[in-house]
């Protein structure tokens, strides 16, 4: 299925029209990626204290702290070893964009589908073996067709993208071709992708061949795995070659 | 049968008197109109796929097609007068491409469901069991199903060139040839440089609302005022706005048979929770909201700290707990319409996404700003209350989320939330707890002094339950159903015994009425409207009038009396 160009472009017209402040030249764009020097304060205990593998949602966080805003506390020293990233989730509706980030940070499946509304935000954190620990701020986007217009409002800055199809549907690979078009067009440049081909549980319905998608994402530089929400398989290991291909601010 | 036709009406085959008393033309138009607009359609599409519901038919000798004046003459709607005399010329040419006239499809349908009689009516009741919030029911059916030509209300939203966009039964792409006939039957009309209001055929009511380039349609036949279904109508289509502005119709110009369906994918449970609320939720009709009832510090403490983060670059803090509103506060002198708060929180009611985490999504509120998009940061604090936090800044996610943890931090800390929460608990004003006189005035809804001895017959004078409506504040307060109200079926009867009270009060033809005092089989109904409130009470069929206005100006008492917890002031620019 390919999407109508024009008519979602009006919506962000609309969209320019209301809020020139979209893309505001005088404001510094916040980097994709961040040196994250404030971890101990947000979490209000030193950043060695945080598991070694694993994660630690920062739900559970909510109420813990960081009632002076983030920025009042004097910047610690500057510690390489820990990584804010943005990641963005794209993809065709009902691919299972939030069932992947649910299990990454939760580690919870629900089958009833919920139909994303604009984006959900969560994050989580991940130590590496050579302890850097990563925290992702995840924008998981709602795949419905009027809200392709504003996925720039969410991917610009990202550092990570990952774009997301079901191999059971060949529409949803295409459709995430689209999106890898689009990110190579506007995203910021050096942006990490990869390709996720989800649902590889029902593969007796497989409709997109590994080799293919394998082919598609290596002639574009991207890192491709498939995964199943529903059994967790390669979810974390996902989340940890990401983790491994950012690039590392030299110390 | 169900509750959808338990309203009784001496006069059921007759329009609403307040329609009578209109100064439109009423056409006896008789089969002739719908004879040539059925046959239009039916060129388009197999005979025999585009049925209206079996009573259409059955009753197409006696149906009124009631349309205004000249578009010139305009009705005092506003902004529904798009349809004028312009847009009509404008739109003549499409007409000529209408397929002529012919003798054949129209009599074969009506053939085809002439020998059904007795139609029975399906069963809406399963909307009591939450079916609602999964989405589309019964996407299976088409117009050629039986169960979907029973159904009681349906509600369709199509292109002006008869493109489906949604339907409230069914799948949306099967109705085609439906949409078809529905807009044959507009633009018929139209042509004529007329504008369609309502067809009523038999028990069966069609209602039109224009919004070129969208056309809305609702076939009924619970025997809701026209007024009532106009407005529902005007609802699901500021839904529809709030979901994806106005800019939509763009799509149109560039193509006029652009396919819209797609755009409102995964929105079905929004529109289902809607349409259920049009049978619940009195803010659908009342244009005003409701507040729930707190202490007055309790409230002042959450809109304190709202105020704080609207003063930071929020345009609209808004702190709900369901449909009811905590606390709101707006920066400067924005005020927010009860209709856009009507649809705010049902979009995010019935998205269940963002329950599950915190969101940021564009949405537009109609009656703010039809054009553009807001941001709204939504976030549940606990399973019925919800934050949310509009701005017209596409990148101050941040900013809001840092506002929330604030907020979030002030409530827990100052138990505003488990207030929310034990009052959801205890639920508002119950009639049985009416003061019994005035010297007894009741000063807290926490301590009531005074219940009626016997309860489970509702309050004194047999009064069953009330709604007041503040006007200057936008604002009702409705008491608790209770026995003998305490079925959903006789509460949905009341609900629609309100709605008609309501309708021929506020008869445009005639000017707003004072006082309305009805009596049938099912209430006592009792209006009276002041240039401050509007009471709605309903008493048992058999109680007194004289005791039921005493007891009406006790409720006035008594509502004053505790205003300060059951209504939120200072929201409203008009409320100091």
């Amino acid at each position: 299925m390919h999407i109508p160009f024009h008519p979602l472009r009006l919506l962000l017209t609309a969209l320019d029209l209301a809020h020139t402040t979209l893309c505001r030249p005088g404001r510094a764009k916040p980097s994709g990626l961040v040196v994250w020097d404030s971890c101990s304060v947000e979490h209000g205990r030193p950043a060695s204290s945080l598991p070694q593998m694993g994660c630690s949602s920062s739900l559970a966080d909510r109420n813990a702290g960081r009632l002076d805003g983030l920025n009042s506390e004097n910047s610690m020293a500057t510690d390489s070893k820990n990584i804010r990233v943005k990641l963005v989730l794209l993809g065709d509706s009902g691919v299972g964009k939030s069932c992947i980030v649910l299990r990454f940070v939760r580690g919870q499946f629900d089958p009833t589908s919920k139909v994303t509304v604009g984006a959900s935000f969560l994050s989580q954190t991940l130590a590496l073996e050579d302890s850097t620990i990563v925290k992702f701020e995840i924008w998981d986007t709602a795949g419905q067709e009027r809200y392709a217009s504003l996925a720039p409002l969410y991917y610009r800055g990202a550092a990570v993208a990952v774009v997301v199809y079901d191999i059971t549907s060949q529409e949803t690979f295409k459709k995430a071709q689209y999106w890898v078009k689009e990110l190579q067009k506007h995203a910021s440049p050096g942006i990490v992708m990869a390709l996720v081909g989800n649902k590889a549980d029902l593969h007796e319905k497989r409709a997109v061949s590994s080799q293919d998608a394998m082919e598609y994402a290596e002639k574009n530089g991207m890192f491709f795995i498939e995964t199943s929400a529903k059994t967790a398989n390669n979810i974390n290991q996902l989340f940890q070659e990401i983790a491994k291909r950012l690039p590392r601010t030299s110390s | 049968m169900d509750s959808d036709d338990s309203v009784t009406d001496p006069n059921p085959h007759h329009p609403d008197p307040s329609l009578d008393a209109e100064p439109a033309t009423v056409e006896q138009m008789g089969s002739l109109t719908l004879g040539e607009a059925g046959d239009a359609a039916g060129a388009e599409r197999p005979v025999g796929n585009g049925f209206l519901p079996a009573d259409f038919y059955a009753a197409a000798g006696e149906i009124e097609v009631v349309e205004e004046g000249s578009p010139v003459s305009g009705d005092l709607a506003g902004p529904s007068s798009l349809g004028g005399s312009g847009a009509c010329r404008e739109r003549s040419g499409r007409g000529d491409a209408l397929p002529s006239p012919s003798s054949s499809g129209y009599a074969g349908e009506r053939g085809s469901s002439g020998g059904s009689s007795e139609i029975e009516e399906a069963d809406d009741r399963e909307t009591m069991l939450d079916d609602w919030s999964r989405g589309k029911r019964h996407p299976d059916e088409d117009d050629g199903s039986v169960s979907w030509r029973k159904r009681k209300k349906h509600f369709f939203i199509l292109s002006n060139s008869g493109k489906p966009i949604y339907s409230r039964y069914g799948d949306e792409h099967k109705l085609a040839g439906f949409s078809a006939t529905l807009q044959a039957i507009i633009s018929f009309v139209e042509n004529s440089g007329d504008r369609l209001k309502f067809i009523r055929a038999g028990k069966h009511q069609v209602v039109f609302l224009v919004k070129v380039p969208i056309y809305l349609v609702c076939i009924s036949c619970t025997e809701e005022p026209y007024e009532a279904l106009k407005r529902q109508l005007e609802l699901i289509y500021g839904q529809m706005l709030l979901i994806l502005t106005k800019s939509v119709n763009r799509c149109f110009e560039k193509n006029p048979k652009y396919d819209m369906t797609p755009l409102l994918r995964g929105t079905d449970a929004v529109f289902s929770s809607l349409i259920h609320a049009f049978s619940w939720n009195p803010a659908t009709f009342l244009n005003a909201y409701t507040c729930l009832p707190l202490s007055y510090s309790t409230r002042q403490a959450a809109s304190a700290i709202l105020q704080d983060v609207a003063d930071s670059g929020v345009l609209f803090a808004l702190l709900m707990c369901k449909n009811k509103v905590v606390s709101l506060v707006g920066t400067q002198k924005a005020s927010l319409h009860p209709d856009d708060m009507l649809l705010l929180s049902n979009f995010i009611m019935s998205s269940e996404s963002f329950r599950t985490s915190e969101s940021f999504s564009p949405i537009c509120l109609p009656r703010y700003n039809p054009m553009v998009f807001l941001y709204a940061y939504v976030h549940f604090l606990d399973v019925d209350t919800y934050l949310t936090l509009l701005t017209t800044s596409s990148d101050s996610f941040y900013h809001l989320k840092d506002c929330r943890i604030r907020v979030e931090t002030v409530l827990v800390k100052s138990n505003v939330l488990s207030e929310v929460q034990r009052s959801m608990l205890d639920g508002g004003l119950r009639v049985e707890d009416l003061p019994l006189d005035s010297s007894l005035r009741s000063r807290s809804l926490t301590t009531p002094e005074l219940s009626s001895s016997q309860t489970g017959i509702g309050g004194p004078s047999g009064l069953w339950h009330f709604m007041y409506r503040s006007i200057y504040l936008d604002q009702y307060v409705s008491s608790e159903f209770s026995s003998p109200i305490s079925s959903s079926s006789q509460q949905k009867r009341l609900f629609r015994a309100y709605q008609k009270l309501y309708a021929s009060m506020h008869d445009n033809g005639t000017g707003t009425h004072k006082t309305q005092f009805r009596r049938d089989e099912d209430f006592v109904l009792l209006c009276w409207i002041t240039q401050d409130f509007e009471l709605y009470a309903a008493f048992d069929p058999l109680a007194d009038k004289a005791s039921a206005i005493k007891t009406c100006n006790r409720v006035c008492q008594w509502v004053r009396d505790v205003e300060n917890e059951i209504f939120l002031f200072g929201a409203s620019p008009f409320s100091w």
